[in-house]
């Protein structure tokens, strides 16, 4: 600075002054900086122009600004300009808008522009500030194209999806959800997840939303019944996730829900199928069997008819012993319980009902059955020697499904040994086995299974016998196998057959050994 | 027959504990002796075919069934008469039973009049089979005391050959043919020509049986 200096006019040293002010905060700003006159000649370009667009400040000042610009602006700017100057329209002065730029390598690429101007009346000049878009640009383009892909896959997604406050209250739900539970998309706005579960399972469906509003679990699935808006229900497998906010505490649900009610009715059709074709077979099994249960029934009614008109006879011929009577008397009673018995046995084995699991005693099974199977052995001439395990852990069965099973297998082993007088035992045993299953064993002494047929034994339809079903093993097999166990038959060292009944012994209150 | 000989009794054959001794105080009400066996094997060895009586006999039976007893005590030419006991589903077997020759049957549970009834005419068959038996017996005692020429003779008589034919055909003397013919009415003890030939076709069906 020289004197002459200071005897300038203040106005001039001002204007000095702020022309140093620009200049440092054009130098310091992050934006490039663009100053142009009123013909669009540069005047200034800042350090962060020239990094954005790859001039020195030499090169461009002096030239005109269209040089930054790609077609057509390049063209057209000096008649932005004289537009604007004319007719003060601003297309973009005060605005900002978002256009395009060119590189000193001749390479486009998107700004964001601001330009202000200087006051009226004094030389006008444009200050133009500029922003690399680019970023920007590809951020909001990813962003938009997540978005799209999320609107993509909730809108087709076969799932109902929903998103829900952590009390339970619907925030958005796409169309399958709409379409699953018969809402329009604007009602779910009025409900919550609470209006669409059963009645008799709300209580438990808000444990389910506390624990997650808690934080307890970040997922849950559970099979519910849904109430539709026409009170329809349908069977839903829910999958509750929650979102967790910048904080890590639960914000809100997302919701996805499975329509099940088809799988659920298949599911109860098929078990409806397996117990009427249990039923079935326990029948047509009685039914051959019919003839040795009226056997049996006529033994202690003709026994008991006699003993009355014995007795009838001894009473009216005057020499009737009051103990032969007495005698008679009860030996009628022991046989109508005899008949009793029998009925019992078969009416068990006839019962139709589902499946009904329960703590059972095998022992006392096959106690049961071998009596009924009693009759078959004697007519057949076979004795059945039944070996039983103490102290046999009990097991979690349907008994009513698994006494024709080892009906079957008897009955099986009986007609395989036929009539053939001599050595003819069938044994039927109980074991447990070091791995928690118990197993009933029968053993027959007949022919054994042909090499040939042993691997089809099991398969629906197939049967060796003239009126067989072929149904027996099968179904047995199916049985054991809804029981968490099985059912194989091997043939013998010693020339018969054995079929296996294995099951898993219940899980508590197994007695101590 | 020996005049030591045990009255006619009810063999009762039936697995079943209960029918058994129900049968047996049945058949003491109405005095009737009564023996009763757990098997057909058990009855057959404590069967003697002299004895008298009638068989009640169950059909269905492990081991050995009422049919193979019924054959073995055929083959036996044992003539107990039988009366089969069948359960509710054994129909067709009794009616091969009967078509076999078996006497009777009747179907579980039973009216204690019908099985009586059944009963007594079953020991009234036997008595009658007896008799029968015994006549037979007697008639041929009496032809075992013929000659062989006396037997050709008699073959002839009851064939309805006049004593010229048989005189040509044995290639003997008509007179001859009339002092044989008189011996075999004589040891034959018949009355006529008529009763010559029942005794002789008497003969014929023992030989047949």
């Amino acid at each position: 600075m020289n004197d002459s200096s200071d005897t300038r006019t203040p106005g001039l040293d001002r204007t000095l002054r702020a022309a140093a002010s620009f200049r440092a905060l054009a130098d310091a700003a992050v934006d490039g900086i663009v100053v142009i006159d009123e013909d669009g000649v540069v005047e200034s370009f800042n350090p962060a122009a020239e990094a954005m667009f790859g001039y020195d400040e030499a090169e461009v000042v002096g030239h005109n600004v269209s040089m930054l610009m790609p077609q057509p602006h390049q063209h057209r700017h000096d008649g932005y300009i004289r537009r604007f100057l004319e007719t003060g329209q601003a297309r973009i002065i005060g605005i900002g808008r978002e256009t395009h730029a060119r590189r000193k390598d001749g390479t486009v690429f998107p700004i964001d522009l601001s330009v202000g101007q200087t006051a009226p009346g004094d030389q006008r000049r444009f200050v133009g500030i500029i922003r690399d878009a680019t970023e920007r640009i590809r951020t909001a383009e990813q962003l938009r194209r997540r978005e799209e892909l999320l609107r993509q896959t909730l809108n087709g997604a076969p799932l109902g999806i929903a998103t829900a406050s952590l009390d339970g209250r619907f925030l958005s739900v796409n169309p399958a959800c709409c379409e699953m539970l018969g809402y329009d998309p604007d009602e779910f706005a009025s409900i919550s997840l609470e209006h669409v579960t059963a009645p008799d399972q709300r209580d438990d469906a808000r444990d389910i939303l506390t624990r997650l509003a808690r934080g307890e679990t970040d997922a849950m699935v559970v099979e519910k019944r849904c109430v539709r808006k026409d009170g329809h229900e349908i069977h839903g497998r829910l999958h509750m996730g929650v979102v967790r906010g910048g904080t890590g505490e639960p914000a809100m649900l997302v919701v996805q829900v499975e329509d099940m009610t088809e799988k659920v009715r298949a599911r109860e059709e098929a078990r409806r199928r397996q117990n009427r074709l249990t039923h079935v077979t326990r029948l047509s099994t009685l039914g051959e069997m019919a003839a040795g249960i009226a056997h049996e029934i006529n033994q202690p009614l003709t026994a008991i008819a006699t003993y009355a008109e014995a007795s009838r006879r001894l009473l009216e011929s005057g020499n009737a012993s009051r103990t032969d009577i007495l005698d008679t008397l009860s030996k009628t009673g022991v046989q109508a319980r005899r008949a009793g018995e029998v009925i019992r046995r078969v009416r068990a084995l006839a019962r139709r009902r589902a499946d009904e699991r329960s703590r059972s005693d095998l022992n006392d099974l096959v106690r049961d059955v071998v009596q009924l199977a009693e009759v078959d052995a004697r007519l057949s001439g076979v004795s059945i020697d039944v070996q039983l395990e103490e102290q046999l852990p009990m097991v979690e069965i349907d008994p009513v499904q698994i006494q024709p099973v080892l009906l079957n297998l008897i009955r099986n082993g009986l007609e395989s040994m036929g009539p053939h007088p001599q050595d003819n035992v069938l044994v039927v045993a109980t074991a447990a086995t070091d791995n928690d299953t118990v197993t009933v064993s029968v053993t027959d002494h007949g022919p054994g299974v042909p090499d040939d047929v042993l691997g089809s034994i099991f398969d629906p339809f197939f049967t060796t016998k003239p009126a067989g079903t072929g149904m027996g093993l099968s179904i047995s097999r199916t049985i054991a196998t809804a029981h968490g166990g099985n059912l194989v038959g091997v043939n013998a060292a010693s020339g018969g057959a054995v079929f296996t009944l294995t099951l898993p012994t219940a899980v508590e209150e197994r007695p101590v050994p | 027959m020996s005049p030591n000989v045990k009255p006619p009794t009810v063999f009762v054959v039936d697995d079943d504990d209960a029918v058994r001794d129900s049968l047996k105080m049945l058949m003491r009400s109405v005095n009737l002796p009564v023996e009763t066996f757990e098997s057909a094997t058990a009855f057959l060895e404590a069967y003697d075919p002299e004895r008298l009586g009638c068989l009640l006999l169950d059909i269905r039976m492990p081991g050995m069934s009422g049919l193979d007893l019924r054959d073995e005590l055929d083959s036996r030419r044992a003539m107990l008469p039988i009366i089969f006991v069948t359960g509710h589903g054994d129909v067709p077997m009794a009616v091969d039973a009967m078509q076999r020759g078996a006497m009777d049957f009747i179907q579980k549970p039973f009216s204690d009049e019908d099985l009586l009834d059944r009963i007594h005419k079953a020991l009234e068959r036997d008595a009658a089979d007896r008799k029968m038996l015994r006549a037979k017996r007697e008639i041929a005692n009496r032809e075992s005391t013929l000659t062989n020429r006396e037997r050709q003779v008699m073959e002839l008589v009851v064939a309805g050959c006049a004593n010229k034919v048989i005189a040509q055909d044995l290639n003997l003397s008509q007179r001859t043919v009339e002092i044989h013919r008189a011996r075999v009415m004589d040891k034959m003890k018949a009355n006529s020509i008529a009763h010559l030939v029942r005794m002789s076709e008497a003969i014929k069906d023992r030989d047949a049986t």
